[in-house]
């Protein structure tokens, strides 16, 4: 059986994915449209999301995924963004490879932090229960701009997601 | 079974629904009026919907229906949201610590299972609590903070405040 929690960050990846197709068909001028209430841009707002992702899983893995590793900053275009999200999705699997989560695990330090930062020690739970939260908080973010503005928004529920997967159908009877 | 660490998911939905709805409560009646443009309403058939939706992923679970129907068409207090709230969060817990995640449920003619409905719930609520946020910042209001860091903090349970 697949992990619950390791299909809940699939599906945030997959909605990622889907997003990052979505503001490919964006002109320039729209990638850099926002709305008051909301984190930014939409490519900032994509950027930030995948940016974070990639500091919560080499958080959780003890382990820097590239070098140099990516920093929000960094990630002014599309391009820039789509080579990070197969490394989150590489991540994740890596994170799930032996087995379930020990949610209690103390990480005493993340491979991210820079020279004077603070260091803060998490059981393991918080960062993956904030990779959840955080990209399904900022994706609403984009939506809510797109629609702002006119603009087609897509459909990033679970529902989707489980039906492309064949997990979630109509119901045949058999007579 | 679920993880553990499922549970703090959960757990966080159920916390920032809570966190969420008592912030508003608190608001001048008035401010629960407030929209913002692309989210899904009012302030207050945000948080409506949020509740409601939960209800209903939770009748989809267990075949119950904890509290009263929420209706569109009824204006509830925010006390009443609240308490169903904690019954729909502490009900979605219990639902994955003991359910089987592959269980298929079938409501009507769409079939699912356990697991892609839990999901839904971490979803929606996540979604829709983004919304409310939204409409409060776009209006100049202050935001809770609801962030999972937070509800580590808040629980005693994590000192981290964010990276």
């Amino acid at each position: 059986m697949t992990d619950f929690l390791l299909r809940q960050m699939r599906h945030g990846t997959w909605a990622n994915e889907q997003l990052l197709e979505r503001c490919r068909a964006l002109t320039a001028e729209q990638l850099e449209l926002t709305v008051p209430g909301t984190y930014g841009t939409i490519r900032k707002t994509l950027a930030h999301i995948v940016a974070s992702e990639e500091g919560y899983v080499v958080r959780l893995l003890g382990l820097l995924l590239h070098e140099p590793p990516v920093r929000e900053q960094d990630l002014a275009t599309l391009d820039g963004i789509a080579v990070h999200i197969p490394h989150v999705a590489s991540a994740v699997e890596r994170l799930f490879a032996k087995g379930s989560l020990d949610p209690d695990r103390v990480i005493a330090d993340t491979p991210l932090r820079r020279a004077g930062a603070p260091r803060f020690e998490m059981a393991a739970w918080a960062p993956a229960a904030q990779f959840v939260y955080h990209g399904i908080d900022h994706r609403s973010q984009i939506d809510t701009i797109l629609s702002t503005h006119g603009l087609e928004t897509l459909d990033l529920q679970v529902w989707p997601y489980a039906m492309e997967l064949g997990a979630s159908r109509e119901a045949k009877e058999v007579r | 079974m679920a993880t553990p660490a499922l549970d703090h998911v959960l757990r966080h939905n159920a916390w920032a629904n809570k966190t969420l709805l008592e912030f508003c409560a608190a608001l001048e009646p008035a401010a629960l009026d407030l929209s913002a443009a692309g989210t899904y309403g009012t302030l207050y058939g945000t948080l409506q919907h949020i509740v409601g939706g939960e209800q209903f992923y939770l009748r989809l679970l267990t075949d119950e229906m904890l509290g009263r129907p929420v209706r569109k068409t009824e204006r509830r207090t925010l006390e009443d949201l609240i308490a169903i709230a904690a019954l729909t969060g502490a009900r979605a817990i219990d639902v994955a610590a003991k359910d089987d995640v592959a269980r298929v449920i079938a409501p009507g003619e769409d079939q699912t299972t356990v697991g892609i409905v839990l999901a839904q719930v971490v979803h929606h609520g996540n979604e829709h609590r983004a919304h409310a946020t939204t409409i409060l910042g776009s209006n100049g209001r202050a935001t809770p903070k609801i962030g999972v860091w937070t509800y580590g903090i808040a629980n005693g349970i994590s000192r981290n405040d964010g990276d």
